[in-house]
């Protein structure tokens, strides 16, 4: 795969072939070929997407698989991150995985209770894939798409009826939370707690099926990821404010994709800044730029309240990092330091972040009595990792957290 | 037994002046007044905060030695932790009236009564809050006293323009000063624009977050003191309810790019 492949998608065959290598062996190995000639389908929908362009009026539908039956074993794999991340799965396998994926959509209102939204809901809240029969207006068309915040997606198609052919599984709890008059945020975090991870609550969130009944609506899924991120730790932040203090400063690390988590813990009160160091080459920072370009959001204590400039990461970084301190049964002052390398140059959704971020709290950390000991060994790794371009002092620079003396300096 | 009337625009006043640093805390109740210290919790600003008795227009205070056998000579001190952003909710609801407190102990409530409201209060435990912090000694070499009007706009205008925010004097000029992305701002004073100014050079860069919120604090005050260093924490100053109370704000610097 190229750097040029994002931004062709295999549509405008901007790497000089004749065909797309990446779609030809797609479409030799899925259904695709034999489905781009039909106007039905039916198979199992492992989860459902609602966009964002155009809101209020917005394409809704499930997505499904061009996969044959066969492959339902590894239904579950294409939808959930965390099992990307357990098998490490790179990039280009990612991408391949994701472009057999088929978005089905229609224009609905988000406020919209018509039969096909309120099936929808049930997939999404459904435990496993679902089968379903579409009826395709059109032919479908392949055109990966790639976004910061959400994952992949492959062919999309304008749905005209859908039939859900078996009875979706939702699971008790489930069923009860969302039937209970409970606020979105309340019940979010009911479902987070029950054990459903993120990934799902938003699905869920997304739906339309949280909310007070007449507030209930569909949420974009790339808003519904952040939101959920948001909300979570927000929940999970007013438990940390009454933990005790960490008692040193602490490195962890983890590294996926080419993207570099080394996250600091200060015994101080909560209070969270997210560092991310593009370098020339990588998604967002054109490769003719001769140094990493870093950006920083921070929050105190109080939390924040704009939205942060750095997007989704910041916020999936911070829920990982919050689960973290949670388990410990800790507060702490964190800066998270994000270096992203030229190799991770299409965006792959923020999942990518909030795996690796809860992966580094899996490894084990060095601990150190002081700020300047912890620094200098994030320093050390930086330089090494970088060769040189990349020093603590850049990031010193910008910081709110380390250019804030303490009353306790004094 | 804490029993108490005092005039609810001055109590307010003084209420504003601590949640300009912290939500909660604990007062100290003694026979002469009111007393509290309180760090915000990351620990980069500091209040203290006095009211005296005679700024009450009924102080009834004893400490109860009945109480415990154990600690009957060491109480002649109350602890009363309060939510002050609630406590504001609540003297916002109560209007200009006077204010009637009592305090019962036993049972950790505060009575208020304003005209024909009553609002009973559940205290936080004492010890469920921070510990009161320690005052770090320091030494100012510059103090400038100015109308607190002219500062509070100050900040007002550089709120909109940076995150931070230099103070400084330099020879008889004491001057604010702030650079964003796009814009800059300068407030300079001579010595004869102000109540008072020591001359030295000296300078210290403030995150104006924290500013924002202390200005916020002093909106009824007609001057303020500070207190000055170089690279140093700064002392802010002021006196509330007439001059029967006092708040003090120490807030440590941001460390300057080079």
């Amino acid at each position: 795969m190229q750097r040029l492949c994002i931004t062709c998608k295999g549509s405008r065959l901007l790497c000089g072939r004749k065909t797309c290598p990446l779609l030809a062996g797609l479409k030799k190995r899925t259904e695709f070929a034999k489905l781009a000639e039909t106007k039905e389908f039916f198979g199992p929908s492992t989860s459902v997407f609602v966009g964002w362009r155009g809101y209020p009026v917005v394409g809704v539908g499930p997505m499904t698989i061009l996969e044959g039956k066969e492959y339902n074993a590894e239904l579950g794999r294409l939808e959930d991150p965390s099992e990307w991340f357990a098998h490490g799965l790179g990039m280009e396998e990612i991408v391949e995985l994701r472009s057999s994926s088929l978005r089905a959509k229609r224009g609905e209102s988000v406020t919209s209770r018509t039969n096909f939204v309120s099936d929808m809901a049930e997939l999404a809240l459904a435990k496993q894939p679902v089968d379903v029969e579409l009826t395709f207006k059109s032919k479908p068309s392949f055109n990966l798409s790639f976004s910061d915040v959400t994952r992949p997606t492959g062919a999309s198609v304008t749905v005209e009826k859908m039939k859900v052919t078996e009875n979706p599984k939702i699971p008790k709890q489930v069923e009860s939370i969302v039937s209970d008059e409970l606020r979105a945020v309340e019940s979010a975090k009911g479902l987070y707690d029950l054990g459903l991870d993120v990934y799902k609550v938003a699905e869920i969130l997304s739906a339309g099926t949280l909310g007070l009944h007449r507030d209930k609506k569909m949420v974009p899924t790339r808003w519904s990821i952040t939101a959920t991120d948001d909300l979570i730790f927000k929940k999970l932040a007013t438990q940390l404010k009454e933990y005790p203090v960490i008692d040193a400063y602490y490195v962890y690390q983890s590294s996926y994709m080419d993207n570099h988590f080394q996250i600091l813990l200060m015994p101080t009160s909560l209070e969270y800044e997210n560092f991310e160091a593009w370098f020339p080459g990588s998604v967002w920072n054109d490769a003719s730029f001769q140094r990493p370009v870093i950006v920083a959001d921070y929050e105190g204590f109080k939390g924040r309240k704009q939205y942060a400039e750095e997007g989704g990461g910041y916020y999936a970084a911070r829920l990982a990092v919050a689960e973290a301190l949670h388990k410990m049964r800790r507060q702490a002052g964190v800066i998270v330091f994000r270096e992203i390398h030229p190799s991770y140059f299409i965006p792959l959704g923020v999942w990518v972040v909030r795996e690796t971020v809860r992966a580094a709290f899996g490894n084990s950390s060095e601990k150190f009595e002081t700020k300047m000991a912890a620094l200098k060994y994030i320093d050390s790794l930086l330089q090494a990792k970088t060769g040189l371009k990349l020093a603590i002092r850049d990031f010193e620079v910008q910081s709110v957290i380390l250019r804030q003396k303490k009353l306790t300096d004094y | 037994m804490f029993k108490a009337k005092i005039d609810s625009t001055m109590l307010r006043e003084c209420i504003e002046s601590l949640t300009a640093i912290v939500d909660e805390g604990k007062f100290r109740l003694t026979e002469s007044g009111l007393k509290l210290r309180a760090v915000d919790p990351a620990n980069v600003a500091m209040v203290s905060f006095e009211l005296q008795r005679d700024a009450f227009d009924l102080f009834q205070f004893a400490a109860e030695e009945a109480s415990s056998e154990a600690e009957s000579d060491s109480k002649a001190e109350l602890e009363l932790g309060l939510d002050f952003v609630k406590f504001l909710g609540i003297l916002g609801i109560g209007g200009r009236d006077e204010i009637e407190l009592e305090l019962d102990e036993n049972v950790q409530k505060l009575y208020t009564r304003m005209g024909s409201l009553a609002y009973t209060i559940s205290l936080l435990d004492p010890s469920s809050l921070r510990k009161e912090p320690k005052v770090p000694e320091l030494e100012f070499p510059v103090q400038v006293i100015l109308e607190t009007e002219v500062f509070r706009r100050t900040i007002r205008a550089a709120e909109k323009i940076g995150d931070h925010i230099v103070l400084g004097v330099d020879g008889e000029m004491f001057y604010m000063e702030t650079e964003g992305e796009m814009d800059k701002l300068r407030l300079g004073l001579r010595k004869d624009q102000l109540i008072l100014l020591t001359p030295g050079t000296v300078h210290s860069l403030y995150s104006l977050d924290f500013i924002v919120a202390m200005s916020k604090g002093m909106s009824h005050v007609e001057n303020i003191t500070l207190n000055l260093g170089k690279d140093y924490p700064l002392r802010l100053d002021f006196e509330v309810a007439e001059g029967k109370g006092k708040v003090s704000y120490l807030l440590a610097p941001r460390i300057e790019n080079e």
